[in-house]
């Protein structure tokens, strides 16, 4: 199975956890869940890459971390979005389309 | 394509407001200081990971055990996760630096005898060395004690270029010439004036309780001009309150505090200056003893116009241009540069020096002005051996901090190849090398912090005892003084940190580890030896020299040939500014009336001359004898006061009553007879004056006398010689039969009767005259000599740690040849020879160095080589010799002494 992941671009991986979490503020294992859900097991994010990502995401201010119980009662670390989380992630979004845009474009000449 | 998106995230992330970098500011603060405890927030986060992979596979049927596998395999190495993640939040390097930090105090813990020697060294180098820069900072750029620094307020002062050609004197200047600085309000805000006379002090309430104290008669904007207000009373009265009015003063807060007893109720009271009632309106801030600072601390401040009536001098010298007596200082106005004020103040010197034939000379009275600082009362006088003196002493600091740095260094060189192996096994382990550099370093600067930390202790004890010693001086502790001593000290550590360091771990791991390599142990001992010889050729030049140094101040306190009389006679003196006819005859008649008390043996009367250099050619006496300058003192000595003060006249006669000093008759000192003439008969030989203020042109000696009495004595003076008379104030000298003190009370009462118009100001004997000079001159070597002493220690220290610890790196060789059956004696004298063939070497290096060093010290100061240089030389080579042979003998015996398998085994 995990053979046939896509690998990931570089740098997307910031820009996939800040827009799941803005989406709903929920801690890492599952996010792991989510995205292998949401792009239907494409990309397999293990938590090698994830926790590094998160831990520098939140030394740079864009996400922040707070213990709470999940719905199973267990005590989890749950991430959120900040202020400044949601201007990068709107810049990076707008950058990221404009660029898959381009590439798009570029793809279709035959 | 990843290297452009990578620059499109790094552009958008540039605009980062203040909030966001203060966001990130604390999560870094954070993940450093809370790294424990966000450690084990994520060993927590990725533990409830793992559990809940482990239960959802568990819920899709797979068994507990393979579940566990599974998720494990899945999640990855924990460790090498966990390692990844703390990258991933920054602030790595600390631990590093921590790590670093302990392993340096285990290894400073381990090698406790060589740490402390270190750090003491550096601490007594850093410390004695601030301290030093301190005062010699303080002495050239702060304002006198109690004036607060401020670029505005400046010295205006007199120049006098007639004395001697190309030196420049100081000189006062009269009052209307200050009013002339004065009017100038579009370069001064306001200028300030003082005269300064020594007067009598009556503090007694009841019965008269004598001083001897300074006044300062002042402009009434002086303290103002200073910036200082007084620290008790309202002060000096306004300028327009003139005289009739009762005369009032301020008081120093030393006068205050030892003879007011720091009462309160001292303002309104009166007391006496020269017989004149004054009433005391306020106390000076402590330590402010007024723009200049010689001279007692017992001072008073009063309006420039009591002047005349407490120095019994007339009213219109304020009027004159002729009686030049006040000291100034000025505000200057906002935009004005001192080079501007200088322009505007030399212009009109130049100008005011007109009206009075005194200065006809163009250019010979001039002014200048320059920032207010301590020690520039008086302007420089361009002769180039003072320059060369506070370059010298400027260095004299820097030397000393370079014994204890090559100690230091030598002594971190000694360590780094003492821990070859160990950085030899670390690197062979995989150490990096820039890590192994950096825990040098590291230890390397902690070594220079704990040096600075124990340096400030030593600073502070050296201040105080300064502060105590010298009470006309600011100290300040300056920024920049500090800032160099600390770089000093953490520069110390890097440069001697980083040269083992990169040499220790530049070796090849296996020649180290296997140590047989006979090139490694001879570059080692060759290595040593050389520091070794480095250490003794440097510090024995350094030693010299502050031998030297000790040596001429000691010298100078010895120099003090006295009168074999000097407790049996008075020197009274009386306060006066110009001798009038009418004080002539007043001394005349009291020196009468002296005589006649009972218990006097002879009262003289002797002029002081004020000016009395003379600078005389020996030109033309003799047949091909060159013309060469000689310059002394000229002193008065009336008919019977080479007898009184018991000099001996060893050849020709002293001055009869009939000697005029026109007539140029002089009799000199056995040295100086010497000196120009060698053995021939120095009598009737003419001497040509140069320069001087002695009435006669031409001198011709009648005498010569043995000078190593020289009755009243003075450090300063180096050689003197006496003529008949000279013009100046007189005092009067009275020998007693018996001890002269007890006589005292009874002198100064009848003067009081007999000349009440001339204030007696003080009746001390020379024995106690001598004695206070000598005091002061100690105050002063002090500093010198503690210096001297210091630089003596630190080099023992040093050189014994660094002997020391050669031999005892030989331990091994020790014991290989004990090991072998050599005589345990025989080996320690072997290396006992050794070392003492290397000291020599260093010794003669060091002493062909200490030629040239003192060469230098003495070229620079224009004299000629003090003598017990050889004493010193010869002291400086035993201690020297002394100190590396028992730093040699006490490890080898010790090395000898232990069985030779765990010598074999030591390293």
């Amino acid at each position: 199975m995990p053979g046939a992941n896509t690998p990931l671009l570089q740098g997307t991986l910031d820009l996939i956890v800040l827009q799941l979490l803005q989406a709903e503020p929920t801690n890492g294992y599952d996010l792991t869940l989510r995205i292998q859900a949401i792009t239907k097991d494409v990309l397999n994010v293990n938590a090698g890459s994830l926790y590094p990502a998160l831990y520098r995401l939140e030394q740079r201010g864009l996400i922040r971390a707070a213990w709470d119980e999940t719905a199973s009662g267990r005590r989890a670390k749950v991430y959120s979005v900040t202020a400044s989380g949601r201007r990068h992630l709107a810049s990076q979004r707008e950058t990221w389309e404009r660029f898959s845009g381009a590439l798009s474009a570029i793809l279709r000449v035959t | 394509m990843g290297t452009f998106f990578g620059c499109a995230l790094g552009d958008s992330a540039g605009d980062v407001n203040l909030m966001e970098s203060l966001t990130r500011f604390r999560l870094w603060l954070r993940s450093v200081l809370l790294r424990r405890r966000m450690d084990r927030d994520m060993r927590e986060e990725m533990g409830s990971h793992l559990e809940q992979s482990v239960s959802r596979l568990v819920a899709r049927g797979m068994t507990a055990e393979s579940a566990r596998r599974a998720a494990g395999r899945e999640f990855g190495n924990l460790d090498v996760l966990q390692e990844q993640a703390r990258d991933a939040r920054g602030g790595r390097w600390i631990e590093s630096v921590v790590q670093d930090l302990r392993f340096g105090m285990r290894h400073f813990a381990r090698t406790p005898l060589s740490t402390v020697t270190m750090v003491v060294l550096l601490a007594l180098g850093i410390g004695f060395n601030t301290v030093l820069f301190t005062v010699i900072y303080s002495f050239v750029s702060m304002p006198p004690p109690g004036i607060a620094r401020d670029a505005s307020l400046v010295r205006i002062r007199g120049l006098d270029r007639s004395l001697v050609a190309g030196r420049t004197y100081a000189r006062n200047a009269s009052y209307p010439e200050y009013l002339e600085y004065a009017a100038q309000r579009s370069v001064f805000a306001a200028v300030a004036a003082w005269s300064a006379s020594e007067v009598a002090l009556d503090v007694g309430e009841t019965e008269a309780q004598l001083l001897s104290a300074a006044a300062r008669y002042v402009t009434p904007n002086y303290f103002e001009v200073l910036g200082v207000r007084p620290h008790l009373g309202p002060g000096l009265p306004a300028a327009g309150v003139g005289d009739g009015s009762p005369h009032v003063a301020v008081i120093s807060h030393a006068l205050w505090r030892r003879h007011f007893s720091r009462s309160p109720d001292v303002i309104g009271r009166t007391v006496k200056l020269n017989e004149v009632p004054v009433t005391i309106v306020g106390v000076a801030p402590p330590r402010f003893l007024g723009a200049t600072t010689w001279g007692t601390e017992h001072r008073l401040w009063l309006p420039l116009y009591a002047r005349a009536a407490v120095q019994r001098g007339s009213a219109s010298a304020l009027a004159s241009h002729d009686s030049a007596f006040l000291g100034m200082a000025a505000r200057l106005q906002p935009d004005v540069s001192v080079e501007q004020a200088n322009a505007v103040v030399q212009a009109i010197a130049a100008r005011s020096a007109l009206g009075t034939p005194r200065w006809s000379a163009p250019d010979a009275a001039s002014a200048d002005v320059a920032p207010m600082r301590a020690d520039n009362h008086t302007p420089p006088s361009g002769e180039p051996p003072q320059i060369a003196g506070r370059v010298m002493s400027l260095f004299i600091p820097l030397l000393i901090l370079l014994i204890p740095c090559t100690n230091v260094s030598a002594l971190l060189v000694g360590l780094a190849i003492a821990r070859r192996r160990e950085i030899a096994v670390r690197l062979s382990l995989g150490a990096a090398r820039r890590r192994l550099v950096r825990q040098l370093l590291t230890e390397s600067v902690l070594l220079s912090l704990a040096a600075a930390a124990l340096g400030l202790f030593v600073i502070w004890i050296g201040l105080k005892v300064f502060a105590a010693r010298f009470p006309s001086l600011a100290l300040a502790l300056h920024p920049p003084a500090f800032a160099f001593a600390f770089g000093i000290a953490i520069l110390t550590g890097l440069l001697f940190g980083v040269s083992p360091a990169l040499h220790a771990t530049r070796l090849a791991v296996a020649d180290i580890l296997k140590d047989a390599a006979v090139a490694v142990a001879s570059a080692r001992s060759r290595l040593q030896s050389g520091l070794v010889i480095g250490l003794i050729a440097m510090t024995q030049p350094l030693l010299l020299m502050m031998g030297v140094f000790v040596l001429e101040v000691l010298g100078d306190l010895r120099a003090q040939p006295s009168s074999p009389f000097s407790d049996r006679i008075l020197d009274v003196r009386f306060n006066r500014d110009r001798s009038t006819p009418a004080d002539e005859e007043s001394l005349m008649r009291l020196q009468a009336r002296f005589s006649g008390l009972p218990g006097i043996e002879t009262v003289m009367l002797r002029r002081t001359g004020g000016w009395a250099e003379v600078t005389l050619s020996a030109a033309g006496n003799t047949a091909g004898e060159a013309a060469r300058s000689l310059s002394f003192s000229l002193e008065s000595a009336p008919p019977g006061y080479l007898e009184m003060m018991g000099i001996p006249v060893v050849r020709g006669r002293s001055f009869h009553a009939a000697d005029r000093e026109e007539e140029g008759g002089i009799v000199i000192g056995r040295d100086l007879a010497r000196r120009v003439w060698g053995t021939a008969d120095p009598i009737g030989r003419r001497l040509a004056r140069v320069a001087g203020t002695s009435r006669a042109t031409e001198f011709v000696v009648i005498g010569v006398v043995d000078e190593t009495i020289a009755g009243e004595s003075d450090a300063n003076i180096q050689s003197r010689a006496y003529v008949a008379d000279l013009a100046g104030p007189s005092r009067l000298l009275i020998r007693t039969r018996g001890p002269a003190s007890p006589v005292a009370p009874l002198i100064r009462a009848t003067a009081a009767a007999e000349a009440p118009q001339l204030p007696l100001t003080s009746a001390t004997t020379l024995a106690a005259l001598e004695a206070s000079s000598r005091r002061v001159l100690l105050a002063a070597a002090s500093g010198a000599i503690g210096g001297g002493v210091i630089a003596l220690f630190l080099s023992a220290i040093g050189l014994y740690a660094i002997v020391a610890f050669a031999v005892s790196q030989r331990t091994r060789e020790i014991g290989i040849r004990t090991a072998m059956g050599a005589d345990p004696q025989r080996v320690v004298r072997m290396f006992f020879l050794r070392g003492l063939r290397v000291s020599l070497i260093g010794l003669a290096t060091g002493l062909a160095l200490s030629v040239l060093a003192v060469r230098a010290v003495a070229l620079s100061e224009g004299e000629p080589p003090v003598r017990g240089l050889a004493l010193i030389a010869a002291l400086v080579v035993t201690l020297v010799v002394a100190v590396a042979c028992v730093a040699t003998w006490v490890p080898a015996r010790r090395a000898a002494g232990i069985d030779p398998l765990n010598a074999l085994r030591a390293e």
